[in-house]
């Protein structure tokens, strides 16, 4: 018996060193891996309404970085009736074109001339039918960006499909933009004149695809959450949110399904594994070129909500609150300036021409 | 559990994690030798004595076989023993003694290695010459008064030596209970993964990985009946019960010809029969798992019956998790064993077996699936003559699968499956130095429509329905085993291979010139009845086995093998729910050359066998998937797929410590497996036609098994597992389109997530009541709670204008269960 457990013992000894021995295996590791770089990326997407029209032409670059915007490419429209209209670059890869939209019947395809190479998409046509989106928010309190319950703004939208038996393919992007005054600081001498206010835009939620195939389904309406974001004193405001619906083709809502798949990829057991995403353009002389991005035409309807400062069920601190008794350079740089409050968001002075709020 | 680490990604950074890995491991193992001869445990198991017994017919005449009859003993108090197993030349083929310890066996004329093993008694070993019938009575005696060191294999140690066929692992349930496992249950898929050659995708994925095959490659049997989906929980355990288990064997090298159908390995999983003398049985409740085994004579010493069941309760770990997802989410699972056995005569018997299994889980509001599994068979086994003998089987298997999404807009269900007849018929011809197998199998394949439906009352989703093939393989196959010597053995045989296709079916017609698509389609035949496509081939299979003295042996082999139904997927690894594809006019059938060559020694009288195997397969026609591959209700299933060539080479190395106070094994695999697309259009071509690694190469596989036998039952028990990452597909670049960050992949599978590293514990010992026959098994799963990766993803951190790499672990902790078990009955 006391033979058994003093060997017992030894086992047990073993097998503790045996065990511990291991415990520092784990290591952190750096991502090293070969990168591509100059890839061309064309978008372009032409809609029906007479805003303008947008394409950018940029290139990949090492992994880790922003894409980098080609400003010197020859950027044009062409319609199925031989007509073809020029963009203009705007800098920064951007090219716009004015006073055309798309209009049902006619097809449109995007030529891209740059360094002698012509890159030029399939054409597209306008789809017939579009829906019909009603907006509405919450604000709750739910687990969010952590486990932990957060003051969350959610934008849905209650869409009514037509009463067609045609393939409908929705897309939808949604733009939020909101008010942000600065601090009038009046100084000793005679007051200068109030600061212009802020109305900061940017995409809700930056990589969100809000999608839905109408085709194989008989749901003419349905509630879709639009975008979701953490209530924080830009709400202080009015504050409004664009929801621009896209009614596309079937070849365009494949693309962005694909899309979807490859950045909701959360490397889980069912996940599709991701792979490139090609679109609808390619290098006419050598097809072997990889070229990313898509042309899109689509059936544009815009439609908005705001909330105000009495819609906000939670406390929200001002810290631009003007205060005789706090001393100017006391103030927040964001109180002082729309640059610094923007934050790399598009921002401007002069409220947007659908801004009717008094 | 999920758990989500943030750029931990490796790309190829193997070799420094390989070195140091493998350091480790050959130092654990080394440790673990020293420690035997430093700190004295005794090893005093006796080396092992083969009494040697000759058995004479004088003059009469010669037989082919003759009879060995005994009786078998306790020696310290003369009651007789019952449930004495009896392995002959290596093998366990059923033979037990009866209830009052008496056993007969059939056995050719010639020498025989004849062992007699009950647990916890010490093995006996005889040399038998058997020259006439002869009677051989036996006495065991009690190894847990005498010694703190247990012999764990359940075969004679030098089976490698001697069995003629290379890559061949056997195990019974004694041996798989001394492999920790998850959830604590003895688990066959679990100890073939610690066993060279056998791995898989990772954690959390249905199926194994043999010898660079894929999952859908190995023939996997119950009693030689097809199981199609024979995983629970996500594959972390499989549906085979162990407390129903007897033994399995795997071929991982040679295939015999009398299985087919698969290009890579076999799998035959041996159930028990239920006890023909007494009523017995056990039950356990565990932390993740409760079962419950009952066996007894229906009608005494002819009918007998075994009934296990499992069952779940796992759904109390998933609330203790952070994660609201994982809060949220559900699991279930079953298993149900049903063994019938009838004695009509000495040489005649029936077996029925039926298993059923079923898995439900549910991911949050996300997705979930169900499936069920239902495999019947009937099994009539004749001695016909004393030369021949003859098994004949019928078997039905049915296989429904369900897909879910209860999405807040249109929740849908996806349904399908697939059910078949299997029939075969074998037959053993014993002749005086040739044993021949002949015999034929056919196997008739119904694949169940595949239906889209809602999934509740409010759901827009239209029903859709899309058929399905069917089809039928058979085979007729032949093989011989020569023993001209003692040092020399030979098998041969052949299978002749045929699948035909059956209509219904509609086979569509593809524009020429052109990789053929959806858009590409120019029309349909439609073929009502009768043969739609025939395939069919040879299949020679061959090995040998040279043993050039006592501890030393070569063996080799070389199959063909044809391969007809698999499944596709493009998830990142095999799930529960993979389709099962017929082959088709489009998707040809895959077929295999397998070449091995090993070398085997034993050391020490067998206290130590150790073994090298190289391996090489060549697989035409092997499945890949095209890029997003849309697989479900797809009535052109072909033009998501591609087919290619696969390439599998390596070599196993393993060490085995078969007694004494310390037992276990290393084991080493060097495996690669690659894949080319050989399509004609290079626009569809995966990596541009170039070999890459499939998505379950690991080159370096380490796995070290340690059982500390402590004395009076009870064992501690390590596993240790180390394997390179597997492939991923990784990023080349970022860009953005319409304001959105995109990852752009590069070619498939070209990096690699970092190593994997794991270890396992248990402890098993006696209950805490004197008077029952009660065991605990308390296990750990992941004891160092590493978080290894099962995959990477790229996304954007807020608002940040780049993605950033985040690794995905299945079990990012350890995992601990607790399992108490009762038994009754003798």
């Amino acid at each position: 018996m006391i033979k058994t457990h003093k060997i017992s013992f030894r086992f047990i000894l073993v097998f503790f060193l045996y065990l511990l021995l291991p415990f520092s295996c784990i290591d952190k590791l750096d991502f090293v891996g070969e990168t591509e770089e100059g890839q061309l990326v064309i978008y372009g997407l032409l809609t029906d309404t007479d805003e303008k029209q947008v394409v950018n032409v940029s290139q990949t670059t090492i992994f880790g970085f922003p894409p980098k915007g080609v400003p010197n490419a020859q950027v044009s429209l062409l319609t199925s009736s031989g007509e073809r209209y020029s963009y203009f670059s705007i800098g920064n890869g951007d090219y716009e074109l004015n006073d055309v939209k798309a209009i049902e019947g006619k097809s449109y395809a995007l030529e891209v001339v740059l360094d002698g190479n012509v890159y030029l998409s399939k054409y597209e046509s306008v789809p017939k039918w579009q829906a019909e989106d009603v907006l509405s928010f919450t604000f709750t309190n739910e687990p969010f960006r952590t486990e932990s319950p957060e003051s969350v703004f959610t934008l849905n939208s209650e869409t009514t499909l037509p009463a067609t038996q045609d393939p409908i393919y929705l897309r939808w992007t949604v733009e939020e933009t909101y008010f942000w005054p600065l601090v009038w600081l009046k100084g000793t001498g005679f007051p200068p004149p109030p600061p212009p206010p802020c109305f900061i835009s940017d995409a809700i939620e930056p990589n969100r695809l809000n999608l839905f195939d109408g085709s194989g389904t008989s749901t003419r309406k349905a509630t879709f959450v639009m975008g979701k974001r953490m209530v924080d004193n830009s709400f202080l405001y009015p504050f409004f949110f664009s929801v621009k619906q896209l009614s596309i083709n079937r070849e365009a809502y494949e693309y962005w399904e694909k899309i979807k798949i490859v950045i909701n990829n959360q490397g889980s057991l069912f996940d599709i594994p991701p792979a490139p995403v090609f679109g609808n353009i390619s290098n006419v002389e050598d097809r072997n070129e990889i070229v990313l991005g898509y042309f899109e035409v689509a059936k544009t309807k815009v439609t908005r909500i705001n909330t105000t400062r009495a819609d906000v069920p939670f406390y929200l601190v001002d810290p631009c609150l003007w205060s005789p008794v706090i001393p100017e350079d006391s103030y927040a740089a964001e109180c002082r300036s729309c640059a610094v409050r923007a934050q790399g968001r598009r921002w401007t002075n002069d409220a947007p021409e659908w801004w009717k709020f008094d | 559990m999920t758990v989500k680490n943030q750029n931990i990604f490796s790309g190829l950074n193997v070799k420094s994690q390989l070195t140091r890995g493998l350091f480790k491991v050959i130092l654990l193992f080394g440790l673990t030798i020293l420690t035997q001869f430093f700190l004295g445990i005794p090893n005093l198991q006796a080396q092992t004595e083969f009494t040697e017994v000759k058995f004479d017919q004088g003059d009469l005449p010669k037989r082919a076989q003759y009879f060995l009859t005994g009786k078998v003993i306790h020696l310290e108090n003369g009651e007789p023993l019952s449930g004495v197993s009896i392995h002959i030349d290596g093998f366990f083929a059923g033979n037990n003694t009866d209830r009052i310890g008496q056993y007969v066996l059939s056995l050719d004329s010639g020498r025989h290695r004849i062992v007699f093993r009950q647990f916890g008694k010490r093995p006996v070993h005889y040399l038998i010459e058997l020259y006439g019938d002869g009677q051989l009575d036996v006495g065991l005696v009690n190894l847990d008064f005498e010694l703190e060191a247990f012999t764990v294999e359940a075969d004679e140690r030098d089976r490698n030596i001697r069995s003629p066929i290379t890559g061949v692992t056997k195990m019974d349930i004694n041996d798989i209970k001394l492999v920790p496992a998850f959830m604590g249950e003895p688990d066959v898929f679990n100890v073939l993964q610690s066993m060279p050659g056998v791995t898989s995708v990772g954690e959390g994925s249905a199926g194994m990985n043999i010898r660079g095959g894929q999952a859908d490659q190995n023939l996997i049997m119950m009693n030689e009946t097809i199981v199609l989906s024979n995983s629970h929980a996500l594959g972390f355990l499989s549906s085979f019960n162990g407390d129903a288990l007897q033994n399995f064997t795997l071929y991982k090298g040679a295939v015999p010809s009398y299985f087919g159908g698969r290009s890579s390995s076999a799998l035959n999983i041996e159930m028990r029969k239920g006890s023909k003398e007494n009523w017995k049985g056990s039950v356990s409740l565990g932390t993740a798992l409760s079962k419950v085994m009952v066996e007894g004579p229906i009608v005494p010493e002819k009918t007998s019956m075994i009934f296990a069941s499992r069952l779940s309760n796992a759904n109390w770990l998933l609330n203790k998790a952070n994660e609201v997802d994982v809060q949220n989410s559900k699991i279930n699972f079953h298993d149900i064993y049903l063994g019938i056995n009838h004695q009509f005569t000495e040489k005649n018997n029936l077996d029925f077996n039926l298993l059923n299994t079923g898995d439900y889980f549910r991911f949050s509001n996300q997705f979930g699936f169900d499936w069920n599994n239902l495999v019947g068979s009937l099994t009539s086994r004749n001695l016909l003559t004393d030369d021949l003998s003859l098994v004949g089987m019928v078997a039905y298997g049915s296989f429904n699968n369900g897909f879910f999404e209860p999405s807040v807009v249109d929740p849908s269900k996806i349904e399908n499956g697939l059910y078949y007849y299997q029939g075969k018929i074998t037959g053993l011809l014993t002749l005086e130095k040739v044993d021949i197998n002949f015999g034929a199998e056919a196997i008739q394949y119904q694949m169940r429509p595949e239906f889209l439906s809602p999934l509740t009352p409010e759901s827009g989703i239209a029903a859709k329905t899309v058929q399905k093939e069917r089809g039928m393989e058979y085979a007729p196959f032949i093989s011989a085993d020569w023993n001209p010597n003692e040092s020399l053995s030979f098998s041969g045989g052949i299978r002749y291979s045929n699948y035909v296709q059956q209509g219904p079916d509609s086979i569509f017609r593809y524009e020429e010139g052109v990789p053929i698509s959806r858009l590409t389609i120019v029309g349909v035949d439609f073929v009502e009845s009768g043969k739609v496509v025939k395939y069919s081939g040879f299949e020679p299979r061959f090995s040998f086995r040279w043993t050039f003295d006592e501890v030393n042996s070569i063996k080799g082999g070389y199959s063909v093998m044809n391969q007809y139904l698999q499944t596709i997927s493009n998830a990142t690894g095999p799930t529960p729910i993979d389709l099962w594809q017929l082959s088709t006019t489009y998707i040809k059938p895959q077929r295999s050359h397998n070449a091995s060559l090993g070398f085997f020694r034993n050391f020490k009288e067998d206290e130590w066998s150790t073994s090298f195997e190289g391996f090489y397969r060549t697989t035409a026609n092997q499945l890949e998937y095209r890029d997003f591959a849309d697989l479900f209700l797809n009535p052109h299933i072909e033009t998501e797929l591609i087919q290619g060539e696969g390439l599998a080479y390596g070599a196993e190395l393993l060490i085995q410590k078969n007694t004494g106070g310390i037992t276990g094994w290393l084991a080493y695999t060097f495996s690669r497996s690659l894949i080319r697309t050989t399509s004609e259009f290079p626009e569809i071509q995966v990596n541009q036609g170039n070999w890459f690694a499939t998505n379950f190469d690991k080159p370096h596989n380490i796995s070290l098994v340690t059982n500390f036998h402590i004395g009076r039952g009870r064992t501690l028990n390590t596993n240790v597992n180390f394997s390179t990452g597997r492939p991923v597909t990784g990023l080349s670049s970022n860009y953005v389109v319409g304001g959105i960050f995109v990852p752009n992949f590069g070619n498939r599978n070209e990096f690699r997530i970092p190593n994997y590293f794991r270890i396992d514990f248990s402890y098993l010992t006696n209950g805490f009541v004197r008077k029952w026959d009660d065991k605990i098994n308390f296990s750990v799963y992941n004891l160092t709670g590493r978080r290894n990766a099962y995959s990477v993803f790229f996304q954007r951190e807020g608002r940040i204008p780049r993605l950033v790499p985040y690794q995905i672990s299945i079990l990012g902790s350890a995992f601990p269960s607790f399992t108490y078990t009762v038994a009754f009955g003798k």
